[in-house]
């Protein structure tokens, strides 16, 4: 016998299903597999427990279920009965709110509220009646709260495939530079955004920390994204990468640090407790600040001028600074 | 012939016998019509007929938790000379009523009768727009515990509505799982259920600071997701304080099943998750701690880039465009790491002290690359580096 959690799933399955198959039409199964994100093979065995009800349960009674399977087609006959999804279960309605709440921690004021109404109008109308949905035991902090404008407009336009013009700071770069960019997709990974796409400056896919961007607007003329762009190839173990022109570097943590870079991804023994990590990065910048949050626990190994790079930054902290009027 | 009658069969007859009923149906009447329960509740041994009551009450239980509230009604039978349990399974709980799209000109006047007729909901497009984004970042946060029933609440809400609108859109967002993530996904699971049941867990936890694997009993009061990791806020009875674990530190956490419908404590009703969350590493350690007023020099460019994330507060901007902004730092180094990774960009101009502890660290930083540099010349740049 199925456990609970089994015969829960399978129930929600069959109680989506059944109306899905009711309207006018049927639904072809391979459809029907796709909306449940499950195998055609499943939904199959699922309908086998509304089948075979029929051997043991009284025939011909004005609530059973007709079902007609022509080649992929499903069709149900149920009599107005389980012709609709149900309403909206205790934690369908939670996780509907836990978003809501996020998307409202995020909106201008007017626009919170509005949001806050939405979820309560739903949680009224369209879930089952019962104790308030607990979001607020749950929190989901995707960071970047100033910035969250930006990704707004950002995710709009690589929805509806919008050119924008972005004011983009590079750590290393004397000044913001105006970069117009077809936004390919928004990728949120350890903790940070990007926006991947096609960079009209310097004329290739490029990846873009969103908390970099300082100002996004939309310009009137729209894209294609390639067939052959997959975000995922901008991503390794986890984290996101710039671009394909991306370089080795060897880093080396002390024993104080290793059990918390062993936390975050690969790593190769050193010897004496110590770990090394070799990071694809297109921008060296970024592990050499990487380096220096772990002050003298982790070191460049190779290549030579990433090293370079690393000792130069630790000297400007040392040069007298006539603003702040001190060695700093 | 029941034996062979699976959950689901027994719960879709449960249904299908109960919903749309007018009125409620005897307990009696269930057990009788109802195959899996009729076969052994005709039988003429009471205590059969006891077990088989409470597999129907612990089945409505159950389907209590998918959406199916299946409703208890005190009857009076015979002229009021019995008092009988019924139950009803109305079309108002069961079926999710209709969802109707407005068009946006008409989405602040929505032409619909006043109040909106039962069983037909409007929502406009930007509704439905907010509500898909709603739903889709609860199922795509890396390991959400939430994920299954925000895939389900969305097919449904979408039920009604053209493909355009029921389409995930996973091209234009990606959110990406670290490695080990679908472990993290069951622990939290197995955390959030507990969470809402509020029912104790026991786990091993690996300090990091210490090293140390310790035995722990927690009463969990919060689950957030912050910076790419799930924690876990609670009453951690071992320090009798409350305590933040972070998931991927924690062996199988497992939800105390003694009494599964008696909680085994509240969450006090000042607790807030907000509290913990979207707070910098420096920003943490409790209310009573000293706070440092530090004040930094941001330099151009990169001083837009502080104003842009709303690092510190400005206070003065200087004619090249450079920055002074004032921080309220309790933990001092988590701060001066940040400062330094900032690679010379932003430095510290008050207090002092402060200033020459970001110096100290500094020189620390170029000693090590002066001592593997030596070794290497040396000859010997592997035995160099951090430790050696």
């Amino acid at each position: 016998m199925p456990d609970a959690g089994t015969a829960g799933e399978q129930l929600e399955r069959i109680l989506y299903l059944l109306p899905l198959a009711s309207r006018e039409g049927g639904v072809p199964m391979t459809e029907a597999a796709e909306r449940l994100g499950v195998t055609v093979e499943l939904l199959q065995r699922d309908l086998e427990e509304v089948t075979s009800r029929a051997f043991y349960h009284p025939a011909g009674g004005a609530d059973e279920i007709q079902i007609l399977l022509e080649a992929d087609n499903l069709k149900v006959y149920s009599y107005k009965k389980f012709d609709r999804p149900t309403k909206l279960s205790g934690r369908e309605m939670l996780s509907l709110a836990l978003g809501l709440r996020a998307a409202a921690g995020e909106a201008e004021p007017e626009a919170a509220a509005e949001i806050r109404d939405l979820a309560h109008r739903i949680e009224m109308e369209l879930a089952v009646s019962s104790a308030p949905a607990e979001d607020d035991l749950f929190g989901i902090d995707e960071g970047d709260d100033e910035g969250a404008a930006i990704r707004s407009l950002l995710k709009g336009a690589a929805r509806s495939r919008t050119r924008c013009r972005l004011l983009y700071l590079k750590p290393n770069d004397p000044q913001a530079e105006e970069r117009e960019v077809d936004p390919y997709s928004l990728v949120y990974g350890s903790g940070k955004w990007y926006v991947i796409g096609y960079c009209h400056l310097r004329d290739g896919i490029r990846a873009f920390r969103v908390d970099r961007v300082l100002r996004a607007s939309l310009l009137e003329s729209n894209y294609a994204v390639p067939g052959d762009f997959d975000p995922t190839s901008y991503v390794a173990d986890g984290r996101v990468f710039r671009s394909e022109s991306a370089a080795d570097v060897l880093v080396q943590y002390s024993s104080a640090v290793a059990p918390w870079v062993r936390e975050h991804g690969p790593i190769e023994e050193a010897g004496n407790g110590r770990v090394a990590v070799r990071f694809t990065a297109a921008d060296p910048g970024w592990v050499v600040r990487h380096v220096l949050s772990y002050r003298p626990e982790a070191e460049v190994v190779a290549p030579l001028d990433v090293r370079a790079m690393v000792i130069g930054a630790a000297s400007t902290l040392l040069k007298v600074d006539i603003r702040a009027g001190h060695e700093s | 012939m029941t034996e062979g009658i699976s959950k689901t069969q027994r719960w879709l007859d449960l249904i299908a016998f109960l919903v749309g009923r007018k009125v409620p149906v005897e307990v009696d009447r269930i057990m009788e019509a109802v195959p899996a329960y009729a076969e052994k509740y005709t039988e003429a041994d009471e205590k059969a007929r006891q077990t088989v009551r409470r597999m129907f009450e612990r089945d409505k239980d159950e389907l209590k938790k998918l959406g199916i509230p299946i409703e208890t009604v005190d009857l009076t039978i015979n002229y009021g000379a019995e008092a009988v349990k019924a139950y009803r399974l109305s079309n108002r709980d069961f079926y999710l009523p209709y969802l109707k799209l407005i068009a946006p000109e008409e989405a602040d006047a929505p032409p619909q009768p006043q109040p909106p007729k039962a069983g037909q909901v409007y929502l406009s497009a930007t509704d439905v727009g907010i509500v898909h984004d709603a739903l889709s970042r609860v199922s795509w946060v890396p390991s959400s515990p939430l994920k299954r029933e925000a895939d389900s609440a969305l097919r449904k809400l979408t039920f009604d509505l053209s493909d355009s609108y029921r389409q995930p859109d996973f091209a234009s967002v990606l959110y990406v799982d670290r490695p080990g993530a679908g472990e993290i996904r069951s622990r939290v699971r197995t955390l959030s259920d507990a969470l809402l049941a509020r029912k104790r867990v026991r786990f091993t936890y690996h300090g990091i600071r210490r090293g140390e694997d310790t035995e722990r009993d927690v009463a969990p009061y919060g689950l957030l997701f912050q910076r790419g990791q799930w924690y876990l806020i609670g009453h951690d009875s071992t320090r009798d304080a409350l305590r933040v674990f972070r998931v991927g530190r924690m062996e199988e956490p497992r939800a105390n099943t003694k009494a599964p419908k008696k909680p085994d404590y509240e969450i006090p009703e000042g607790f807030s998750l907000d509290e913990y969350r979207d707070r910098d590493a420096w920003e943490l350690g409790s209310d009573d701690d000293e706070t440092l007023d530090a004040r930094v020099l941001f330099e151009f460019p990169t001083s837009l880039w502080a104003d842009r994330n709303g690092y510190g507060a400005l206070q003065e901007e200087l004619p090249d465009g450079s920055q002074v902004r004032s921080f309220q730092v309790r933990q001092v180094n988590p701060f001066l790491r940040w400062i330094l990774s900032l690679e010379g960009r932003a430095r510290i101009a008050a207090p002092a002290a402060l200033a020459a502890g970001l110096g100290s660290l500094a020189r620390e930083v170029l000693a090590v690359y002066e001592a593997s540099a030596a070794a290497a010349s040396a000859g010997a740049i592997s035995t160099g580096g951090p430790d050696a």
